[in-house]
């Protein structure tokens, strides 16, 4: 009998590891950015993860999402209401997602190819030791934490934060009654994972979502970006990345405005504007300048909002930001907001050079012929709130349309008899 | 709570490497664990005696090895060792360091077989 020394030193999750680097090239290969969130259970990975979905699609991105947990598929349920294609994967006691599931539910998920998706999120099972182990071919890895689990929970689970790519605070809008020491927060996860991104969110109120949404979009490339043609600017983590995956590229030109109601009509009788879509741009850049300002930034959906119109120029994807509009805002609020917001640009633009000021009212004057949200919205800003409450009037629009739409008919058969045709401004 | 499925993973990989050694059997199983592989010894331990059950592996022993953190500080030009997992910092400057040299090992180093000529 002899004994021998067999060397072998091949890694115990090879098997998984081999199959999420499968994973990671056709993730690669397809042009989509997979993240794989990892929480305790009840952190509100899933509240998070809708309003994303939600958001995200709103800004024009293609998303879906896998959602792990060891049975029921309510959480499949709840994602599924943000109208992105969602499959659930039902664990049965394992603790864990990994590489072979992710595999196995990626294949006949009816309506969904990766060549196909911007963004694809795997929700991780409710466990903050047993998922970092796992490798999923994902290229960023979020842990996430909530203000109720205590400010310590990084120092208690290095081996988790310490290998995510971005950490998430959620449900910040309870931090106050928590007595939640953000600092110290903060301070815990940067000492367990030095140099990486944070983001602090309600899913909730919606706040610190859009710094959220702009990493996702500079992540992905640009993909999900800003549609005013903002430039992105994040700055990178200073944190060694687990993966070998090359940096994102910035994000260079900005992705063009879509148009739903064909040509840009041009708006006659102004001299500065030569289209509705750019006096829209123009008011709507002063009104989230004036956001900024206030030190409460309109959200992505609250600017998007600005564009709605129902008859003229709008955002092509503007159903959409309807409906997150209608799931996450109040509209008499928003309302009230926008007509703060309105006046004070209006007086700064007053205030300002006599310039500033035309300019403001001659892109007013470019959109009075047609029926614009924002029209509405300045008009209630002013001393006449005749137009209070969008959906109130919704009838009383559609009436003017089809007047107007009578009256350019009978322009069109009849030539010879208009001369003169200037439309009365709302302003 | 997933060491179950390691040790599963272990018995099927040292399995598979017996075949090169047909009735051998198995004396110790070495691992390098490290310490951020998120692994419990104990669990470990505890899992081992059930899943080797009726395999080639059955009686055989686990040797674990924790491997420490070794994070390369720039400031230093060094690889150091972390004296624990509270806080990602030199334990020479007090920097907080994020390139990781060792610390998330989880493999099967080597086993110890028993042959009969």
């Amino acid at each position: 009998m002899t004994t021998r020394i067999v060397e072998l030193r091949r890694g115990i999750l090879k098997k998984n590891d081999e199959l999420a680097a499968g994973l990671r090239e056709r993730y690669a290969a397809a042009g989509v950015l997979a993240l794989n969130l990892v929480s305790s259970p009840g952190t509100g990975k899933t509240a998070f993860l809708q309003r994303t979905l939600t958001e995200l699609r709103a800004r024009g991105a293609r998303v879906a999402a896998l959602v792990g947990d060891l049975e029921t598929d309510n959480d499949a349920q709840r994602l599924a209401a943000s109208g992105a294609p969602v499959r659930q994967i039902n664990t049965h006691g394992i603790c864990h997602l990994d590489a072979e599931m992710i595999d196995k539910h990626l294949e006949g998920w009816e309506g969904v190819e990766l060549n196909h998706l911007d963004f694809l999120f795997i929700e991780n099972v409710g466990n903050l030791v047993c998922p970092s182990s796992y490798d999923l071919g994902e290229r960023v890895r979020v842990a996430l934490l909530s203000v109720t689990e205590g400010e310590d929970k990084p120092l208690k689970y290095p081996t988790l934060f310490n290998s995510a790519d971005a950490a998430v605070i959620t449900k910040m809008d309870l931090a106050e009654p928590c007595g939640f020491d953000r600092e110290l927060a903060l301070k815990n996860i940067q000492e367990i994972r030095p140099g990486i991104q944070i983001f602090e969110t309600s899913a909730k109120t919606g706040a610190g979502m859009k710094a959220w949404l702009d990493y996702l979009a500079l992540e992905g490339g640009g993909r999900g970006a800003r549609l005013d043609g903002e430039t992105v600017a994040i700055p990178q983590p200073i944190a060694v990345r687990r993966d070998p995956t090359p940096p994102p590229q910035p994000v260079e030109a900005a992705p063009e405005l879509d148009e739903v109601f064909g040509e840009p009509e041009p708006a006659s009788n102004s001299e500065g504007f030569s289209s509705a879509r750019e006096a829209k741009e123009y008011l709507v850049g002063l009104i989230d300048d004036e956001a900024r300002r206030t030190g409460n930034p309109l959200m992505e959906v609250e600017r998007k909002m600005l564009y709605d119109s129902a008859k003229g120029w709008t955002l092509r994807e503007i159903d959409q930001v309807r409906e997150t509009f209608n799931l996450y805002h109040d509209p008499v609020e928003y309302e009230e907001k926008i007509s703060g917001l309105i006046r004070s640009a209006r007086l700064r633009a007053r205030a300002g050079k006599d310039r500033q000021f035309e300019a403001w009212s001659q892109a007013v004057h470019a959109l009075s012929h047609e029926k614009h949200y924002l029209l509405d919205l300045i008009a209630a800003s002013g001393e006449t709130p005749r137009l209070r409450g969008r959906r109130r009037n919704l009838w009383l629009v559609l009436l003017v349309c089809a007047v107007l739409a009578g009256v350019a008919i009978w322009m069109g058969l009849h030539p010879d008899d208009v001369k003169v045709f200037v439309p009365s401004s709302t302003h | 709570m997933h060491e179950l499925s390691i040790v599963t993973s272990i018995v099927e990989s040292v399995t598979e490497s017996l075949a090169a050694y047909p009735g051998a059997q198995v004396k110790e199983v070495r691992l390098r664990v490290g310490a951020l592989a998120s692994v419990i010894e104990d669990s470990l331990q505890f899992c081992y005696g059930i899943a080797t059950e009726d395999t080639p592996l059955d009686g055989s022993k686990l040797v674990v090895k924790i491997l420490p953190v070794v994070m390369h500080c720039e400031p230093c030009n060094a690889d150091v060792e972390l004296p624990g997992l509270q806080s990602f910092r030199c334990p020479q400057c007090g920097e907080l360091v994020a390139d990781m040299r060792q610390g998330r090992e989880l493999e099967i180093d080597s086993i110890e077989i028993e042959e009969n000529p």
